[in-house]
């Protein structure tokens, strides 16, 4: 009988520490594919591909114009797929972004390293940190820059207090179905007017002045505002990542071979740290190092950065852990 | 009582703190794009070689299917900077490579060149290998195959197969008095050698596990012996008068016997050769056509073609070395034969024709996962590369106008054909050299 009591006040107490802290549904982070739930508010029209949203890519695209050349450097050259006549073009731009960088990679090759004759001598490894370089994606412009100066603190400071206060009670499905539906209602409404709209109104003042007002609009929870990165912007992550990972499918027990990488991203989506987890079995197995390395490839591919991930849910993706598990591949 | 509530209350927080995890399940399945400089020199004389070789490993490289090279014509970083500076990864990136190779050779005298060479993980900046070599200055394609290996060796984690060879039966010419010869090359088809003369029928050359030597079925005053040839000093000698014809032969894993057909009253039966003390042990009995023995790479099991089911034709069937434990692993249509066992161990390969074509395959030991990775109107006699990933055959044209080699990866995705100057057939790989 007094386990049964003592058992029962734990159990309160648990309860009420759990509010106490805050932690809600502690098992909510983990996201997966099936969990639609969108717990609170937030703006998707850049993510998604709502027809209403489009004026105001619109917008995005016209303002950035001016965004100083240096910071297109980057991605030019990777559209140029090895042929010779862009390699040429290449060789005047490169030298400049290369500068910053020779001290820090310097380091790694030690001529001493190499070794006298023989074949079978075991390679020199060194291991580098990818920090050094992350610098130079991050004036990569987002895509919504402005989006973010103007909203973020306001939003941000709303929603931590709100958080508080709302998190767990407020969300639940009531309120995802609302919004769904007013979503679904205002596709509806919005779907023909993108080309109604872009014919009735030739001068961009009309356009802007139109979405200026629309987003003004969009503080009301028609256009949902969250907190947890949904299943779509994980399913985006998800497509962009495979395209860079490169499964050792000939490896032997590759198949079984799951490898967990924790990573830390910047504000801009870029992966700027990321590192195998288990160690411990990178070092004695060299079947998994393979199958790890090219994870590992994958996350810090620049072709993959920056990672498709709202910038108004960086406290829930800042740090995030990637589990490479090729089970959909054998 | 209180215990489990404790534990409870710790796993609540440690989930709570957990960070957002995402699981990848699905990949690409693609070359690994490769950036290979031409290896610096600054002494005029081996800026050549330091090319020639940058181009035998990068020929290597594409040749596995697992590497995709990117054209040195979009290099933005020059050997020489490179080579003085370090790389300057932001520039390779750019190219989209994952690997950068880059290397240096320079003359160390009396007819002999050094080579160092180091990898680097583009993407995350790394030198993932560094390795220096020293040879003969002619051998310098063995070396460039040497550095190919280690390459591969380093990211796909499998051993190399670039620096072997491939002994096969050329087809000097054709018609009733057809003259074949045994020639060995390397893997990628150059240094072409002829080891046996053509004065007579000569067919399935087979390497020693050591390389050094190769036994092989000639026919000599009418009849089908199997010889051994010694590749060092180019010595063939008959393993002695066995019986009416003997053919079909190949090494144990640690060369000190053979296994063979060996005929007597029309019916083929296997047969182990012992090399040092020249006995003879019979294996299976006389009743059938057994033929095609090949071990399985731990010695203890040896698979072999024979049509004992009268029903299925002939099939591949594995026995215990002593000859006991004999059991039949292939079921499906079609007859099956030339079993060649996988240095990995896990599969074996073979020939099989099922209406009109042929195929090769590769099956597990147990007689299950049955695949068919190349066809044609005539493909067999497969044989592994050293690190079991491969496979070589010889394919034959309709009307047989033409008989090649061909390679072709485990998946079968990835076909190609190695060069000969003349119709080539029968063909064996070695094991990896020194």
């Amino acid at each position: 009988m007094k386990n049964a009591v003592i058992a029962s006040g734990i159990l309160h107490l648990l309860i009420l520490v759990l509010f106490g802290m805050s932690i809600g549904n502690p098992f909510q982070k983990t996201l997966k594919d099936q969990q639609p739930i969108v717990v609170d508010f937030v703006r998707i029209d850049d993510k998604s591909a709502a027809p209403k949203l489009s004026p105001m890519n619109k917008k995005m695209e016209d303002l950035p114009k001016p965004e100083p050349v240096e910071e297109k450097k980057p991605e030019e050259p990777k559209v140029p797929e090895l042929t010779e006549s862009h390699a040429q073009e290449k060789e005047l731009p490169p030298p400049p972004p290369e500068e910053p960088k020779k001290p820090e990679e310097k380091p790694i090759e030690k001529p001493k390293e190499v070794e006298p004759p023989k074949k079978e001598e075991a390679p020199v490894l060194k291991k580098k940190e990818p920090e050094k370089k992350k610098p130079e994606k991050k004036p990569e412009p987002p895509k919504k820059p402005e989006k973010k100066a103007d909203k973020k603190p306001e939003k941000k400071k709303e929603e931590k207090k709100k958080d508080a206060k709302k998190k767990d009670k407020k969300k639940p499905a009531d309120k995802a179905e609302v919004n769904l539906r007013k979503n679904k209602a205002s596709d509806k409404n919005k779907k023909p007017d993108p080309k109604a709209k872009k014919s009735a109104k030739s001068s961009l003042d009309d356009l802007l002045k139109e979405v200026n007002d629309e987003s003004g609009e969009e503080g009301a929870p028609a256009e949902t505002v969250g907190e947890v990165v949904t299943a779509t912007q994980i399913d985006a992550i998800r497509q962009k990542i495979r395209k860079c990972w490169f499964v050792p499918a000939g490896l032997k027990g590759a198949k079984d071979m799951v490898v967990d990488i924790k990573m830390e991203i910047g504000r801009d989506g870029t992966v700027t740290k990321a590192d195998i987890v288990d160690k411990g079995r990178m070092a004695q197995d060299s079947g998994f190092r393979t199958a790890a390395e090219n994870a590992r490839r994958a996350v810090l591919d620049p072709q993959c950065n920056p990672l498709p991930l709202p910038a108004d849910k960086y406290d829930q993706w800042k740090d995030l852990e990637m589990s490479f598990n090729p089970k959909d591949m054998f | 009582m209180i215990r489990p509530f404790i534990v409870l209350l710790v796993f609540l927080i440690a989930t709570a703190a957990e960070a957002l995890k995402i699981e990848i399940t699905k990949g690409e399945v693609r070359p690994d794009p490769i950036a290979i400089t031409n290896f610096y020199s600054d002494d005029q004389e081996f800026q050549g070689i330091g090319h020639d070789i940058a181009e035998v490993v990068g020929n290597d490289l594409e040749s596995s299917g697992l590497f995709e090279l990117i054209s040195p014509a979009a290099f933005i970083q020059k050997e020489e900077t490179l080579r003085k500076e370090g790389p300057r990864f932001a520039d390779w990136r750019v190219l989209n490579t994952r690997f950068l190779l880059s290397g240096v050779v320079k003359s160390e005298g009396g007819g002999k060149l050094g080579v160092e060479f180091s990898l680097y993980d583009v993407i995350t900046g790394q030198k993932i290998l560094a390795l220096a070599l020293s040879g003969e200055k002619a051998k310098w394609r063995k070396i460039a195959h040497m550095i190919a290996d280690a390459i591969y060796n380093r990211v796909t984690n499998e051993i190399g197969y670039f620096n072997t060879h491939i002994a096969y039966v050329e087809t000097v010419s054709k018609g009733k008095n057809s003259k074949k010869r045994i020639m060995r090359m390397d893997q990628d088809g150059e240094n072409c050698v002829a080891l046996t003369d053509s004065n007579h029928l000569v067919l399935t050359p087979r390497y020693s596990p050591d390389a050094q030597k190769i036994a092989y079925l000639a026919f000599i005053n009418n009849t089908a012996h199997v010889y051994l040839l010694d590749l060092q000093t180019k010595e063939k000698k008959t393993l002695g008068n066995l019986g009416e014809m003997n053919f079909a032969p190949r090494f144990s894993p640690d060369g000190k016997t053979i296994v063979m057909s060996l005929v007597k009253k029309g019916k083929s039966a296997i047969y182990k050769f012992d090399l040092a003390s020249k006995t003879l042990t019979q294996l299976t009995e006389h009743r059938s056509i057994d033929t095609s023995p090949c071990f399985s790479p731990d010695g203890t099991h040896i698979a072999f073609t024979s049509d004992r089911d009268r029903e299925g034709g002939e099939q591949v069937y594995i026995m215990n070395i002593n000859g006991g434990d004999v059991r039949r692993i292939s079921f499906d249509k079609g007859k099956y034969s030339q079993p060649v066992w996988s240095p990995r161990g896990d599969l074996i390969a073979f020939t099989k024709q099922l209406s009109g074509q042929f195929y090769i395959g590769v099956i597990s030991p147990e007689g299950t996962g049955e695949r068919l990775i190349a066809e044609g109107y005539l493909v067999e006699g497969a044989d592994w590369a050293p690190n079991g990933r491969y496979l070589i055959y010889t394919k034959e044209s309709a009307g047989g106008s033409k008989s090649q080699i061909y390679k072709v990866d485990l998946t079968g995705r990835y076909t190609q054909q190695v060069k000969t100057a003349r119709d080539a057939s029968d063909c064996s790989w070695s094991p990896l050299l020194k």
